[in-house]
């Protein structure tokens, strides 16, 4: 994952429909990306145990960022490959594939600036 | 051994199937969904909200896209194994992928004519095990804007969003490592089992199972009476010198006939000791019997009873945490970590059981005739050394014939005549007043496995 975020430009990423201070010249077309991710069997039994103490699973917020990351790694990876210079509109949407196991998809609006 | 292999074939099969027709699915739903996109004309897909400037809106309606794909059975237990060890689920990522491709597609198709789909919003979840369903909103604007250029808007790219791995790969790489976690999970409960197995007292023993035992023996004798050959086990049992027994004296052994032609005896917690009729057929003498009787005897004082017990137990949480309700797998999958744990312990349980039959036999007879005589009969019902062998619980009947001819050897213990297991039953009989002594005339009236009752 990491590997990706560092050959990866960074370009920017916004949730607004514009770049502030910059207008948009081309609308490339929607973006996606997606990461199915799971923690390992020792942070799956600490969440089990969390589960009957409350509290905040801190294993699984880790799965999340770590897959949302790297979702964001793919959103800008495919937008690149469009020639985009920043992607707008993004929103992200997550859900359970499996059990024990997340996906987190990001999708956004590429497009090129003036 | 075959309950365990069949079921493994079995899998194994299916899963091969699994793995073609998933293969053949993801192909042919590629081909459908490459031809498809290309038939529909360029629209403009956005994720924001703004109407665009410049363009006359014609109308404008809410358009969806839902499509729910199903997995295979072998990427979904590649995801099992992969979830298990952590990290990307490569498995998945191309299923949800071409779900999402799919969806788009319909969406768009639903909104033919129209030339900016705005406002789109994707929405994912589990359905079922294995089935992903992918819902995506927009709004279709139908305006006097035809967008131009040969390849349509932007599509989800496989490209980036599928780590491209073997799947066979990941699979063996999968499984090793699974198996090596159960395996030390596995191994590391054995000794906690071990110390509860060797500090529960056998009153303690005796007094939980009380509960359990009646129920158990009850499908099996009328009135919970023992019957004459079960009667016959028993005093056999009790006329061993005690200081001969060890530990296992403070029980007060019973003996149950379980009609079953597979020669097998089992030691069950509380002193119950389980004898096949395949196995009185099989023995032809008393000191044979007693050989196998004195085998159990051996198991209690090692406690195996009782660590065999906790083994199980342990080995049906672990399989159930991982596995949840997925029963076949549960059983398969995790059997064999705990095979390979259970093998090295449970042979060397064995042949400690063995020995306190050598020494049983010694006390009882004076000497140690027969005291291999079953295992060369299992022996050359069961052939020579096979593969099989390596993952047995149990060591080859052969090794241990001559591992306990050596022993006998080694202690210079002498062997004398073996009673006749038909006379040393007969003899019972009458010395427990069950028939008189005149009775004896028609010899085999009365023996072990067709009871005199």
């Amino acid at each position: 994952m990491s590997n990706q975020a560092t050959t990866t430009p960074q370009i920017p990423v916004v949730t607004i429909s514009h770049i502030p201070g910059k207008e948009i010249s081309e609308n490339l077309g929607i973006v996606f990306g997606s990461s199915v991710r799971s923690r390992n069997f020792l942070f799956d039994i600490m969440a089990t145990l969390k589960n009957l103490f409350g509290g905040e699973v801190r294993s699984y917020t880790r799965l999340l960022e770590d897959a949302q990351q790297e979702a964001t790694d793919r959103l800008i990876a495919q937008s690149v490959k469009l020639n985009a210079d920043a992607i707008v509109d993004v929103h992200f949407a997550t859900s359970q594939v499996a059990y024990k196991a997340a996906e987190i998809f990001a999708y956004g609006t590429a497009v090129r600036l003036k | 051994m075959e309950e365990f292999f069949l079921p493994g074939i079995a899998l194994t099969i299916l899963i091969g199937i699994a793995y073609l027709t998933g293969r053949l699915a993801d192909a042919a739903h590629e081909r459908a969904l490459a031809r498809d996109e290309t038939l529909l004309p360029h629209q403009y897909l956005d994720s924001g909200d703004a109407v665009p400037e410049h363009v006359t809106l014609h109308d404008s309606k809410l358009v969806t896209g839902k499509v729910v794909i199903a997995e295979d059975r072998f990427r979904n237990l590649l995801a099992r194994l992969r979830i298990f060890v952590g990290g990307r689920l490569a498995a998945h990522e191309a299923t949800v992928t071409r779900a999402k491709r799919d969806a788009v597609l319909r969406l768009r198709t639903n909104a033919k004519g129209a030339s900016h789909i705005i406002g789109l919003r994707f929405d994912s979840s589990e359905l079922g095990r294995g089935m992903i369903e992918v819902i995506v909103s927009g709004t279709a604007l139908y305006t006097d804007h035809r967008p131009t250029g040969g390849k349509p808007a932007a599509l989800p790219d496989d490209g980036v969003n599928i780590s491209h791995r073997n799947l066979l790969a990941e699979l063996v790489s999968g499984s090793f490592a699974f198996l090596l976690i159960c395996w030390a999970i596995y191994a590391a409960s054995g000794f906690a089992i071990e110390w509860a197995a060797d500090s529960i007292s056998v009153e303690d023993e005796v007094a939980i199972w009380s509960e359990l035992e009646p129920e158990l023996i009850a499908g099996h004798r009328l009135d919970s009476e023992r019957s004459i050959p079960e009667r016959y086990l028993v005093d056999l049992i009790n006329s061993i010198p005690k200081e001969a027994i060890g530990p296992a004296q403070a029980y007060d052994f019973d003996v149950l006939i379980i009609p079953d032609d597979t020669p097998n005896a089992a030691a069950l917690p509380g002193g119950l000791i389980l004898v096949h009729t395949g196995m009185l057929e099989l023995v032809d003498s008393e000191n044979e019997l007693l050989s196998i009787l004195g085998h159990e005897i051996g198991h209690y004082n090692g406690r195996d009873h009782l660590e065999g017990l906790g083994r199980e137990v342990v080995g049906v949480a672990l399989s159930a945490m991982m596995f949840q309700n997925d029963a076949v797998l549960t059983t398969w999958v995790a059997g064999w970590p705990k095979l390979l744990a259970d093998m090295d312990y449970s042979r060397s349980q064995e042949l400690d059981a063995d020995n306190w039959s050598l020494k049983i036999l010694m006390a009882k007879y004076g000497h140690v005739a027969e005291a291999s005589r079953t295992f060369e009969k299992l022996a050359s019902m069961q052939g020579g050394h096979s593969v099989m062998d390596y993952l047995a619980t149990h060591p080859h009947p052969q090794d241990r014939v001559n591992r306990l001819n050596k022993m006998a050897e080694d202690q210079g213990l002498p062997i004398g005549e073996p009673v006749d297991l038909q006379t040393a039953f007969e003899n019972y009989l009458v010395r427990s007043g069950e028939i008189p002594a005149s009775a004896l005339e028609d010899r085999h009236q009365y023996n072990l496995t067709n009871t005199g009752n």
